[in-house]
């Protein structure tokens, strides 16, 4: 099972790997991009099992990512890690193709409880 | 006022305790520190528009920093302890965010490193400013509110 970490921070990148592996997801090859551009090239070339991506990053955010990664046909499985939380935008998130949205700070029992369904 | 004190104190904890596991404790003044700071600083747009500033001791910058990447305090660099307090007031200011209503966009961090130096947003107020204790170092969070006429 691979997974992709998109995140413009190496420490959010870092600390989502470790909080993966804190909630049963020991055994799954992590994959990082730092920008929403390069994490379009790797999902094209050979898509992951999942997504996990934030929202706010410089030059291509999480949700034009998203929005591009579904004009192309991908039915990657997609989720945001972020601190923008509010109900406005996990409905947009949701009506983009989403699956789910975490919520920063985050425990290894969210992950846990929002990823095992759907892996 | 989009949010009061007590709110901001819930959120600094829920992200500096739970996440980091470092203890910390609301106090009524920031003693004096000799020491550089690091500010974390992340801007509000939408309907209502602001700024959210985290300003660390040096010290605790770097602590905060080691929490949050698992590594001992003495092998970070510079620009780890930046990615880390940016990071940190990320997540502060975009749950302050989720709580205001009409705010749509949070900016992407700047931090700022030094000593001796004021920061300053020309044209806010300053809303709320909430000193912290933790570890022994000072911390405050301050909420600016962007003058509408500005």
């Amino acid at each position: 099972m691979r997974i992709l970490i998109v995140d413009d921070s190496k420490a959010m990148r870092m600390i989502v790997a470790r909080t993966l592996r804190q909630s049963g997801f020991a055994g799954v090859t992590i994959e990082e991009a730092g920008t929403g551009a390069e994490a379009l090239r790797l999902i094209t070339a050979s898509e992951p099992d999942l997504v996990l991506c934030d929202w706010n990053m410089p030059e291509m955010n999480g949700l034009e990512l998203l929005k591009t990664l579904r004009s192309q046909g991908s039915k990657v499985k997609f989720g945001f890690v972020t601190s923008e939380a509010s109900a406005e935008m996990k409905d947009t998130a949701l009506a983009h193709g989403a699956q789910f949205l975490i919520t920063k700070p985050f425990t290894p029992q969210a992950f846990e409880q929002t990823l095992k369904p759907l892996l | 006022m989009p949010i009061d004190d007590d709110e901001i104190v819930r959120i600094v904890e829920a992200t500096w305790v739970g996440f980091l596991g470092l203890s910390l404790d609301r106090v009524n003044t920031s003693r004096p520190e000799d020491d550089t700071s690091v500010t974390g600083v992340v801007q509000i747009a939408g309907g209502w528009e602001g700024t959210v500033l985290l300003v660390c001791a040096g010290g605790l910058a770097r602590m905060a920093s080691a929490a949050m990447l698992a590594m001992n305090a003495d092998d970070l660099g510079a620009e780890e302890i930046r990615d880390a307090m940016g990071e940190l007031v990320n997540m502060i200011a975009g749950n302050i965010k989720a709580r205001v209503p009409n705010a749509t966009h949070l900016s992407l961090p700047t931090v700022v490193e030094g000593r001796d130096y004021e920061l300053t947003v020309p044209g806010s107020t300053v809303l709320n400013r909430v000193s912290f204790l933790c570890e022994g170092h000072n911390m405050q969070l301050r909420v600016l509110q962007r003058d509408r006429a500005a």
